[in-house]
């Protein structure tokens, strides 16, 4: 279930945390855990990664790891609502020097594996910034912009928009199938 | 606007004032939302009756925070509340929140709506300084997409089978206003 071809998602162990300290600078700049805390970064320490070491049946984190060595590539979380919606949101977040090798799609097709076949959800949804580059990866894998929320964040003292995307299940099943 | 109160004027509108909710309003709000020409707009979560209870104890014991602000809305010269409304998740480093409202079914059709829409707006916009105030509302919600519509608020799109209730899927409706929006409206009178 939580293999994929290159990496696989797996709990937080303590000495991962050393890997996520190096990456700190740039985890300040692409944050996973959500607009309120994009001012912040990482300014607090690292109490984002505490969200990792456990989990609930509300919140699912992952340690992305490379196949090959295990080394640390990157995080991703999801957020889930209770019953009855089966809905749940998520973030990602790749180091850097891992990104453009496949990596990032490769984990994002193992949580979307986990998302509808393990929890049986019937929408994920996600929201990025309208100019980060890591939409076009979630529209590959067949999310649809659905909202956009105008001039929802100050970055760098600019307003700017975020997406909505969301994937259905049957899209999911009909893109696996395919 | 008849008050030369210019705080009094964030909380007061032709026919509507905000105040905030106290303990004893508790039964009123939990009455009007187990009405259930209310219920089928206003309760998001599994359904169970009874449950708006906690929900109201919440609502009633923190008025207000760093970031969320809660009213009840009554007619302009009466005490009694007719409705809820409020914004939700606001920052310092993102001045933009969520409205949210529920009015009373026995004070529907009179234009209320619209018109505490416009209050929670004011005060988000003049009150707390906000830049932006989106909200949800279900897909099948029309009269209040309308209501938002008359106060500016623009469609932003459609959150796809966002919601399960009673057998079937529906989407929500996000609407956003943009404080140069509300301010062009205004003075187009």
């Amino acid at each position: 279930m939580f293999d994929g071809e290159k990496v696989r998602l797996r709990g937080f162990r303590e000495s991962d945390r050393v890997a996520f300290h190096q990456h700190d600078r740039d985890a300040a700049v692409i944050n996973i855990d959500g607009p309120y805390d994009f001012a912040w970064g990482t300014a607090d320490g690292d109490g984002y990664l505490d969200e990792h070491r456990t989990v609930s049946d509300r919140r699912y984190g992952f340690v992305i790891a490379s196949l090959d060595d295990d080394r640390v590539v990157g995080r991703t979380m999801l957020w889930t609502r209770p019953l009855p919606h089966r809905h749940a949101t998520f973030g990602i977040y790749l180091f850097p020097e891992e990104r453009g090798r496949g990596a990032g799609t490769d984990a994002l097709q193992v949580l979307l594996r986990f998302a509808f076949n393990g929890l049986g959800l019937h929408r994920l949804g996600l929201t990025v910034r309208a100019d980060n580059p890591a939409r076009h990866l979630y529209e590959r894998l067949g999310f649809q912009r659905e909202v956009v929320w105008r001039e929802d964040l100050v970055i760098d003292g600019e307003l700017r928009d975020q997406w909505v995307m969301g994937l259905l299940e049957d899209e999911y099943r009909a893109q696996v199938a395919s | 606007m008849t008050t030369d109160d210019p705080l009094a004027e964030l909380w007061t509108g032709e026919r509507l004032r905000l105040r905030p909710p106290r303990r004893a309003d508790h039964a009123a709000l939990e009455r009007w939302h187990l009405d259930p020409r209310i219920a089928w707009f206003s309760e998001a979560g599994p359904p169970y009756p009874g449950l708006v209870q906690a929900k109201f104890d919440d609502f009633c014991d923190e008025p207000t925070g760093p970031h969320h602000c809660r009213f009840v809305i009554t007619e302009r010269d009466a005490d009694e509340p007719i409705g809820v409304t409020g914004i939700n998740g606001y920052t310092l480093s993102a001045p933009r929140g969520m409205m949210f409202i529920s009015l009373s079914a026995d004070h529907w059709g009179k234009g209320y709506g619209t018109e505490a829409v416009e209050l929670i707006c004011r005060y988000g916009f003049d009150g707390l300084g906000l830049h932006r105030i989106f909200l949800g509302t279900f897909g099948f919600n029309e009269r209040a997409a309308a209501a938002y519509r008359k106060v500016g608020f623009v469609e932003e799109g459609r959150i796809r089978d966002l919601w399960f209730r009673a057998g079937r899927w529906y989407d929500d409706i996000q609407m956003g206003l943009l404080r140069r929006e509300w301010e062009e409206g205004r003075s187009d009178g």
